[in-house]
Order: C-alpha cells, then sequence, then structure tokens
C-alpha cells in the first residue's frame, strides 16, 4: 500500500514536471522585450521558492533537534534527518538558482553576475548551507548532530542580515539593472506556466526530500545497530 | 548494485542530457536571426543545467541508497 | 557571575602574556598579508583608499583565525575541557572570557599595525578619523565572537584547522560587508557611515545574544 502511494506520488510529479514543461516551452506566449530567453524564469523562480521552502524546513528539523535531544531522543533523530534532507535540497535547488541566474542575465543584462541585493543573499545563503554539509561530512561522532543543528540556526538568522545589508548598500549606489519581478504586469498564460513549475518543482524537491529524509533514517538505525552490537558483544 | 552498474547509468545520464543539449539546442536554428539563435542556445543551456543538476542529485542519491542496502543484507548474512 | 569572567579571563591573558604565541603569529601574519597586497596592486592616492579598507578587514580577518584556532587547542591538552565542562560554572562566562581576551589580541594588532597601513598604503583620511574608532572595534567583536564560538564548535572534529574557515567566513560575510563599507567610507569621506555602524551594531548584539544562549549547547555536545 505504501509502495503503490509512493509510486502513484512519483509518477504525479513526473507528469507534473512535462507539463510544466510543455507550459513553459510551448505554452507561454512570446515575452515582448526579451523575447525566448525569459523562459528561463519558468525554472529560475520556482527553483528559488522551492530553496527557500527546504532551507526553512532545515531550521525546523535543526530548532526540532535540539528541543527534543534530551526527552525524545527517537523524535530528535528524526529531526536531525528532516534538517539534514532539508539542507541538501535546498542546496540543490538552490545551485539551480545560482546556475539559470547568471544565463538569463548575462542576455538581458549583458553582464552575468552584479552584487544586487537578491543575488547576494542567494550565494551568501548556498554558502552557509554549504559549509553546513561540509560540517556534517568533517565531524565525526555523535555530537556532529547536535554541532549541525547550532550552525543551522546560526546559518538562519544571518539570512535576514545579509539581506537588509545588501538592499541598503544597494540602495545607497542605485544599479542600473532591475529583476523584472514575475508578477508585474504577466500574461494569464504566462502565469499558468508559472504555476505549474511551482507545483511540479515543489512536488519532485518533496519526494526527493523524503528519499534523503528515508535514507538517512537507514544510515542511522544501522549506527544505532551497530553500537548496540558492540555493546552486545561485551 | 556493482559499481559497473553505477558507471553505465552515470555514463547513460550524461549521454541523454548531452544528446538533448545538442539536439534542442540545434533545433530550428537555421530560421532565426543572431539575437535569436543566442537566446535559444542560453535558453536551453538553462534547461538542461537545472536537469543536470537535480537528475545527478537524484542519480547519487538512487546509488547511496543502493550502496546502504547492500552493506545491510551483507550484515544480515554475517549474522546468519 | 561576574568574580568566575574575571578569572578565566585573567587566566587567558596570563597564557598568553607567558608566550605571546597568539599575537606574535597574528600580528606576523597581517603584515604579510598587508605587504603582499601592497606588493601586488601598488596602491597610491584615491585607488589606495578605495581598497585600503578592504585590505585591513581581510588581513585581521585571516589573521584572527590562525588565533582562534589555539584559541581552544591550548584548553584540549591535558583534558582542561573536559574538567572545565564538568565545572559547576556556566559555560557562557568561559565564553565571554576567550571573546573579551581575543578582542584584545586583535585589537593590539590592529593598534601595531594601523601606522605600517598608513606608511604602505599612503593613506590620508578624508572622513571623520575618529569613527574608525568605534567601527573597527564592533568589526572586530563581531568576528572574534563568532570566530570563538565556530572555534568551539569545530573543536572535536577531523582536520579542525581547515573547518574553521570554512564555517566562520560565511556567516562572517554581512559583517565584513558593513566593516569593509564603513572603513572606505571614512576614508574616502564621500559618504555617511552611520548606517553601516548601526548594522555592525545589530549584528554584534545578535550574534552575542544567540551565541551565549547556545554555548552550553556546544559545550556539552555529546
Amino acid at each position: 500500500m505504501k509502495k503503490l502511494a509512493i509510486s502513484l506520488y512519483a509518477a504525479f510529479t513526473v507528469y507534473l514536471l512535462i507539463r510544466g514543461f510543455h507550459q513553459a516551452i510551448f505554452v507561454a506566449p512570446d515575452e515582448s522585450t526579451m523575447h525566448e530567453i525569459q523562459r528561463i524564469f519558468y525554472y529560475h523562480v520556482p527553483s528559488a521558492m522551492s530553496a527557500f521552502l527546504f532551507f526553512a524546513i532545515s531550521l525546523v528539523g535543526s530548532i526540532g533537534f535540539l528541543a527534543s535531544r534530551r526527552n525524545q531522543p527517537e523524535f530528535a533523530q528524526r529531526f536531525d534527518a528532516l534538517a539534514l534532507a532539508g539542507a541538501e535540497v535546498g542546496v540543490v535547488f538552490c545551485s539551480v538558482v545560482l546556475v539559470t541566474g547568471p544565463i538569463w542575465g548575462r542576455r538581458a543584462w549583458g553582464i552575468w553576475w552584479t552584487w544586487d541585493a537578491r543575488l547576494t543573499t542567494t550565494l551568501i545563503l548556498w554558502l552557509i548551507y554549504v559549509s553546513y554539509l561540509l560540517l556534517r561530512r568533517f565531524a565525526a561522532g555523535p555530537q556532529v548532530q547536535t554541532l549541525a543543528a547550532v550552525l543551522g540556526i546560526f546559518g538562519a538568522i544571518d539570512v535576514p542580515i545579509v539581506y537588509m545589508a545588501n538592499r541598503w548598500w544597494r540602495t545607497q549606489h542605485p544599479s542600473p539593472v532591475f529583476f523584472g519581478g514575475a508578477d508585474s504586469g504577466i500574461s494569464p498564460k504566462m502565469l499558468a506556466a508559472f504555476l505549474w513549475n511551482i507545483a511540479a518543482w515543489i512536488a519532485w524537491g518533496v519526494l526527493i526530500l523524503g528519499f534523503r529524509y528515508y535514507v538517512e533514517r537507514q544510515s542511522q538505525k544501522a549506527l544505532a545497530h551497530e553500537a548496540q552490537q558492540a555493546l552486545d558483544h561485551v | 548494485m556493482k559499481s559497473s552498474t553505477s558507471a553505465v547509468l552515470i555514463a547513460l545520464l550524461i549521454a541523454i542530457l548531452a544528446a538533448v543539449a545538442y539536439l534542442w539546442g540545434s533545433h530550428g536554428l537555421a530560421q532565426m536571426d543572431i539575437n535569436a539563435q543566442l537566446n535559444h542556445k542560453f535558453l536551453v543551456a538553462a534547461y538542461v543545467l537545472a536537469w543536470t543538476i537535480q537528475s545527478g542529485y537524484a542519480l547519487w542519491l538512487f546509488l547511496k541508497w543502493q550502496t546502504q542496502k547492500r552493506a545491510a543484507a551483507r550484515i544480515a548474512r554475517d549474522r546468519r | 557571575m561576574t568574580g568566575i569572567l574575571w578569572v578565566h579571563l585573567v587566566k587567558d591573558l596570563r597564557i598568553e602574556w607567558r608566550s605571546r604565541e597568539a599575537v606574535n603569529s597574528m600580528l606576523f601574519f597581517a603584515l604579510l598579508v598587508v605587504v603582499l597586497f601592497s606588493l601586488s596592486f601598488d596602491p597610491q592616492g584615491a585607488f589606495s583608499r578605495d581598497i585600503a579598507g578592504g585590505v585591513l578587514c581581510v588581513a585581521t580577518m585571516f589573521a584572527s583565525v590562525s588565533a582562534l584556532n589555539q584559541a581552544w587547542a591550548r584548553e584540549i591538552r591535558h583534558q582542561v575541557l573536559d574538567a572545565q565542562r564538568m565545572a559547576p560554572t556556566p559555560g557562557a562566562d568561559m565564553f565571554l572570557a576567550k571573546v573579551l581576551a581575543n578582542f584584545l589580541f586583535v585589537t593590539v594588532v590592529q593598534v601595531v599595525l594601523a601606522p605600517v597601513f598608513v606608511v604602505m598604503y599612503n593613506l590620508r583620511i578624508l572622513g571623520d578619523a575618529w569613527k574608525l574608532a568605534l567601527v573597527l572595534p564592533l568589526g572586530t567583536w563581531a568576528l572574534v565572537a563568532n570566530g570563538t564560538f565556530f572555534a568551539a564548535l569545530s573543536i572535536r572534529s577531523r582536520n579542525r584547522e581547515l573547518l574553521l574557515p570554512l564555517i566562520l567566513f560565511p556567516i562572517f560575510m554581512p559583517a565584513l560587508l558593513a566593516m569593509v563599507l564603513a572603513t572606505g567610507s571614512i576614508l574616502t569621506g564621500d559618504s555617511d557611515p552611520t548606517l553601516w555602524i548601526k548594522l555592525l551594531l545589530g549584528y554584534d548584539i545578535i550574534f552575542t545574544t544567540v551565541s551565549l544562549l547556545l554555548f552550553e549547547i556546544v559545550l556539552h555536545a555529546e
């Protein structure tokens, strides 16, 4: 039953992805000034939204782990797996944002990169969560979960500060380029393509998140089992 | 899963992505002016790279899962 | 509370006074960075004012990482840290004392470095020079408070010397940005650094509070 549900959900996700792709490339009308290059938005913006969503999930996992690690160790392990899965999937989506963004910018602005508020914030967000994953890889032993949770909370606090800093910075020195927001005078067909892609990428992200969570839970259980066996031998 | 199977899977993924990039990237270029050609190529690059990152991560996760399952099976066999 | 803090602080200062390892190595390292940048860019006039703030901040940042790595490594020898963890005193005191001690060391380095810096970069400050006395301590505090915290966090990992900059620098970035822009605007005198000083102050307050709250968890992480 559970397997069936997962297969159905995966099939639905694939349908959404195909539909989103079709909408973005074939259905949505050509944008009047940017033409074809504007279609990058249908992948870029939903990925950015997903990245923020999964980083938020990671933060929930970190806080949940610290709150429950003393009283409910079993729950804490689940939260920890959630924090790790959220951070990893978030980094994947954030990488997509950071790769597709400059490709669009090169054609639309004529430059690959600028230290604009949103660009800088996204880049620093990516750096913070990569450092989080590095810590999880480098630090050994059982304390790594606690340390990672603490770093996850620090990283999350940093994000609004980074955003404010960059907004002030750029307000003092207005830059010639603007982020053409997706909601500024968008036609209904464009909006439809946009919404299909949001649904598709979030569904895909949740699928991968669940998979990553499952794998991490399995490895946690294997570790616990090993520790138990070592105790039994003594 | 054997490491040769993993290598085949990785090669297959790269081949598919490269084929899509080539076929879609060169599709209909003849009717476009130079600006539209560049736009088209950049668009294809963005979409293919997005899929490379996403499917690459998914494949990595799948291989990790397979390795884990194999390790678990080995432990279960040793116990018996 | 303050008594324990004082004991920790005096101990840290005395250790440093006997060896002078941290200050000497930081000083020489920062000097090297300043010389290297000066050599590679040959700064003169307006250009030197533009980059000087950034160079000074980055030099301090790199230099202090080498010292912060040592800050907790000292405690690891002879299981001192384990003894500290068993002591019935709040961990926040120990943390704050370490931050204060390292803050002093980095400030000493900056004071010694400043004249060298002015000479090498041919600087003439066009803004309000006294504001530097506000910006540099605030930026240094942000660096040292976070650095001490993350040094304690990475102390029990493999290759900790490598890990500290990797996790410290991304978190420190907004403070670095504010510090560089504030120093730059003081040196060139063409914009008002007040906003950046406020940002640094806010960053210091937020992260010092969070560090004090979470330090106990890091210290007793099992």
